[in-house]
């Protein structure tokens, strides 16, 4: 399968293209005979790539209160969906997001900066309502998905007069509610082009003095699509 | 060191050195060197402390328990003509706890200023020390009343550049 990426693309630029894509593949669809999405084609795979943004939270203006400062945003994002459409305009899929994942540092004053990471991916159950137009090569969609949300992060601090730092790992377990709308648009027999975007909530990271961080943001993903398996 | 000089240096340093510039005049300034239950590099010179953990189970700060207590820490090297101290604090007022520097070591306090805030606040000073007694000078911290004191950092570098 073949990655399509809207890595670090702006936004409004992905938008625009993609209602380019849509203005000339939508009417070749329409015009055609069978009504059924992708033929009938009962499984598909989806891995996607795009943008989003997570505001500033009571956590991370604590980090800043401590003296460190954001040197790496989190504002990509990635998909991966496995689907299996189980009635006409209805289908579940198995679905994990990176929502989130950021890097901050202070100085240390004498040895290596400290460093605190962390990333939060997300493994949901989602359901998808589709229409699909007539001929079957575009479908428009909305879809909900539920599941755990799980943050590792990591610590780099010096602890002694040596130059070395210890890494200090944790794991958080939490959940998140996710809602998308997108559409699909095949381009071959078995392989599609998708966009989709929506909110993601996932409250994450919790610190000792009680701030909550959240992952939670708008998204906007663009990739590819396989579809394959038994007619229905 | 003037600005002039930071400015050639601090390049300089970065490029011969990696990622981090030691600017720093006092070591450990994020309190996370212990030694068992006593800091490594800090000395207490009166009173007690202990380790507390911050906003991450493995960022420390000290916590002056009781009163008085004092901490103290000799510079490394002369100081040089500016020097910058910041400060992130959970103080309640009633504690009374100041940071002072003692020019020279002597014994005598030449400059100081108190330290207050509640849910660990921030602070910065720039102090300009007097050329003549910045040898074996020493910074201090000190706790003169009951109240709670917890000190997650005390740094101290010549990164003067406005407060």
């Amino acid at each position: 399968m073949v990655i399509a990426s809207g890595w670090g693309m702006p936004l409004k630029p992905c938008i625009a293209l993609l209602f380019v894509l849509l203005a000339m593949l939508v009417p070749a669809a329409v015009a055609a005979d069978d009504d059924s999405f992708a033929d009938g084609q009962r499984w598909g795979l989806e891995v996607g790539f795009g943008g989003g943004r997570i505001a500033d939270t009571a956590y991370t203006r604590r980090l800043e209160t401590f003296g460190y400062s954001r040197t790496s945003p989190s504002h990509y994002r990635m998909s991966m969906a496995v689907e299996k459409i189980l009635f006409p305009y209805f289908s579940v899929l198995l679905q994990t997001n990176l929502l989130d994942g950021q890097e901050w540092t202070r100085p240390s004053g004498i040895g290596p900066d400290d460093r605190f990471t962390w990333d939060t991916w997300t493994l949901d159950v989602h359901a998808r309502a589709f229409l699909p137009t007539s001929g079957g090569r575009f479908r428009g969609y909305v879809q909900f998905g539920i599941g755990p949300a799980f943050t590792p992060s990591r610590l780099y601090a010096r602890t002694s007069r040596e130059p070395t730092q210890t890494k200090y790992k944790e794991f958080k377990l939490s959940y998140n509610l996710m809602g998308l709308a997108g559409g699909e648009v095949m381009m071959a027999d078995h392989v599609g082009l998708f966009f989709q975007g929506g909110y993601a909530y996932a409250p994450s990271l919790r610190n000792r003095l009680g701030d909550r961080h959240k992952s939670s943001g708008g998204l906007l993903i663009l990739g590819l699509s396989g579809r394959f398996g038994r007619r229905l | 060191m003037n600005r002039l000089t930071l400015l050639v240096l601090v390049p300089v340093c970065l490029v011969t050195m990696g990622n981090y510039c030691e600017t720093d005049i006092i070591d450990d300034a994020g309190f996370q060197f212990w030694c068992g239950d006593a800091l490594c590099t800090w000395e207490v010179e009166e009173g007690a402390v202990r380790k507390v953990s911050t906003w991450h189970e493995h960022d420390y700060a000290v916590e002056l328990l009781g009163a008085p207590v004092v901490l103290t820490q000799p510079a490394d090297g002369s100081l040089p003509s500016c020097v910058r101290i910041e400060l992130i604090a959970d103080v309640e007022p009633s504690a009374m706890v100041v940071v002072a520097i003692d020019y020279g070591g002597n014994g005598t306090i030449d400059w100081s200023a108190p330290i207050y805030g509640e849910g660990f606040r921030s602070m910065a000073w720039e102090v300009r020390p007097r050329s003549a007694d910045d040898y074996d000078s020493v910074f201090i911290l000190r706790k003169s009343n009951e109240g709670r004191a917890v000190i997650a950092q005390f740094r101290v570098s010549s990164e003067c550049g406005g407060v």
